[in-house]
């Protein structure tokens, strides 16, 4: 049975996934336009609360999820 | 001591209270109620028009008719006809039946395609009714989906788009009684089945089964696994058997064809503009979901709700719009009326509490819930307010809404959208069905086949549906289509005619056609201007 503190350590590493996965873009080269963009602003911003909504559920524990 | 006249009582509060209560009600229903009519006068339209409305219909209807004559629709779009679907087969197959009895007419998908919106209205009542036993909090929110502009504009179009939203939403509502005690494993077996044809009726239906399986997984993470891996490699043996009998079109035209360029402006806008016109049931579906996430246990609808809102960032790619969040609508509209629901019934339960402060609270809340509730759907309806203005029905609620008759931002002067510019929901009137026949006969007049960017015309006339135009232009611009024999034909002038639109074609295809042929007329009809285009002279 997966727990709700299961459920938010996923949502806890799929929101550091996205938050790095779009810095990561302007480092690594990735797309014409140089610079952090609105669309990459919104990415991490979502990125940012996923993590936080994974966070607030890992204090919940062994409830089922 | 206050002395009153014999024949007067004191006003009950209670009274009043239910009589406010009941006609905030009774207005927003009539106000979504208005807007399902709007909806049905729409779609009572589209039936009777005979020509493509939005632009990729008659290839839909072009896909049954292939089907029907048992030809496969994947195919070599470097060779004549130069015509290939770009989606999956199971909408055209399902219509194949019908267009062979009643003939390739639009009048079929576009039935079908309202009939898909009404069960899938049905089932966000039975949904919420179903767990709540709320009538108030299941028809408000059900109303709200066909008073959605999206859900509106694309509804009675010969579109696969809301058979997909339809088979998905089955897929995710029959998953979400799989620990049914009796009958949880053929829950199980049908919800597999819907996903199913939910993807093979559009590639997006990903969403609905992520969060299917995201939620077995979440009650009973063995049978996910188990049953993920069986659907997958069934799946897998569809999409390789079609892919074999294709010889590759398969997958060239339904996937490759497909990743177009990403513009994430497009998204944020669409974003922005879905946000504006839904908020009220995507707030409430955002609240219900936190609490199926923070106060009790997550369900496969706030799964569906918030996997729907995400794969709404592909609304960025070439070619895609609004429509990719109609899922998202329809989980919304379910978010809102569960929570709704949830909440009301937590209410009552509290106002029969033994702890009196408790029981006031609650009664105040529920008095502030029959009076809310109503005004925030009434708010909803006038966001998303779209209405033909010259129609007899419609005409007298404009001008008791004070819309101006013109304005500069509208795409048909006698229809007003919230949306603001839209080429859909206007009413096509009976000065564009002329102006279509008379490109029909264009058409049927000269000799050979027609080069057309719209489907309907070619096949009024009785021939060949010859190119599907961005399926073309997305190929060409992947750098994975052969354009020599097109082009030759073009040269040689083998078209009798070439009618244009948008000319969504591929550059070298555009000045072929500008080098041989020139334009001899232009027809406005339902707000577009078409070309239409005949050989030259021979020098």
């Amino acid at each position: 049975m997966v727990t709700k503190r299961m459920a938010g350590i996923a949502l806890v590493g799929l929101g550091l996934l996205i938050v790095v996965a779009t810095i990561a873009v302007d480092l690594a080269g990735v797309g014409k336009w140089r610079g952090f963009g609105p669309s990459q602003r919104a990415a991490v911003a979502v990125g940012l609360a996923v993590l936080l909504a994974g966070a607030a559920m890992i204090p919940l524990g062994d409830r089922p999820a | 001591m206050t002395a009153y006249a014999p024949h007067r009582r004191p006003a009950n509060p209670d009274l009043l209270l239910r009589w406010l209560q009941r006609s905030l009600l009774v207005l927003a229903i009539a106000a979504l109620l208005f807007l399902f009519l709007v909806y049905l006068l729409y779609t009572a339209a589209l039936l009777r028009f005979p020509f493509d409305y939005d632009q990729g219909e008659g290839f839909e209807l072009w896909d049954a008719v292939l089907f029907s004559r048992g030809m496969w629709i994947y195919r070599d779009n470097a060779s004549y006809p130069f015509y290939a679907s770009n989606y999956p087969p199971l909408f055209p197959l399902l219509l194949a039946p019908w267009v062979r009895l009643f003939g390739p007419r639009l009048w079929i998908g576009r039935l079908w395609s309202f009939g898909a919106t009404l069960v899938t209205g049905g089932i966000i009542f039975w949904i919420i009714y179903r767990e709540t036993r709320d009538r108030v909090a299941a028809l408000l929110p059900t109303l709200a989906f066909f008073a959605s502009n999206y859900v509106y504009h694309i509804g009675p179009l010969f579109r696969l788009h809301t058979t997909m939203v339809m088979f998905g939403l089955l897929g995710v509502a029959t998953m979400a009684r799989v620990e049914d005690p009796h009958r949880g494993r053929r829950y199980l077996w049908l919800s597999l089945l819907f996903l199913l044809l939910a993807g093979y009726t559009k590639q997006l239906a990903f969403d609905a089964v992520l969060a299917a399986f995201l939620f077995l997984f979440l009650r009973r993470p063995r049978q996910a696994i188990l049953y993920g891996i069986g659907f997958a490699l069934v799946v897998g043996a569809i999409f390789l058997g079609l892919n074999v009998a294709t010889d590759g079109q398969w997958f060239l035209n339904t996937i490759r064809a497909n990743a177009n360029p990403f513009q994430p402006g497009q998204a944020l806008g669409i974003y922005r503009q879905w946000f504006g016109l839904h908020r009220v049931i995507i707030l409430l579906a955002l609240a219900y979901t936190l609490y199926t996430f923070y106060l009790d246990r997550i369900t496969v609808y706030s799964l569906y709700f918030l996997i729907a809102v995400g794969k709404g960032a592909l609304s960025g790619k070439w070619g895609a719009g609004p429509a990719y969040f109609t899922t998202a609508i329809v989980a919304a509209c379910i978010g809102a009326g569960l929570g709704l629901g949830i909440l009301r019934r937590w209410l009552r339960r509290q106002a029969e509490a033994t702890d009196g402060r408790r029981r006031s609270l609650a009664q105040t809340g529920l008095v502030l819930w029959g009076l809310l509730v109503p005004l925030l759907f009434l708010y909803q309806a006038r966001l998303n307010l779209h209405l033909p203005l010259t129609h007899p029905l419609t005409r007298p609620v404009a001008r008791l809404l004070r819309i101006p008759e013109q304005a500069p931002n509208r795409f048909r002067q006698d229809y007003y959208d919230t949306v603001g510019y839209t080429q859909l929901g206007h009413l096509p009137t009976a000065e564009d069905i002329r102006a279509g026949w008379h490109i029909v006969d264009w058409v049927t007049n000269t000799p050979g086949p027609a080069w057309s960017e719209e489907a309907m015309f070619e096949i009024w006339a009785g021939k060949e549906v010859v190119t599907n135009p961005t399926q073309l232009y997305n190929l060409y611009n992947a750098g994975l289509l052969q354009t020599d024999e097109m082009i030759a034909m073009i040269n040689r002038r083998a078209f009798g005619v070439v009618i244009f639109r948008a000319q969504f074609y591929p550059p070298p295809v555009l000045e072929a056609i500008g080098q041989n042929y020139d334009v001899v007329e232009h027809v406005p009809m339902n707000g577009f201007l078409y070309a239409i285009l005949r050989p030259k002279p021979n020098p």
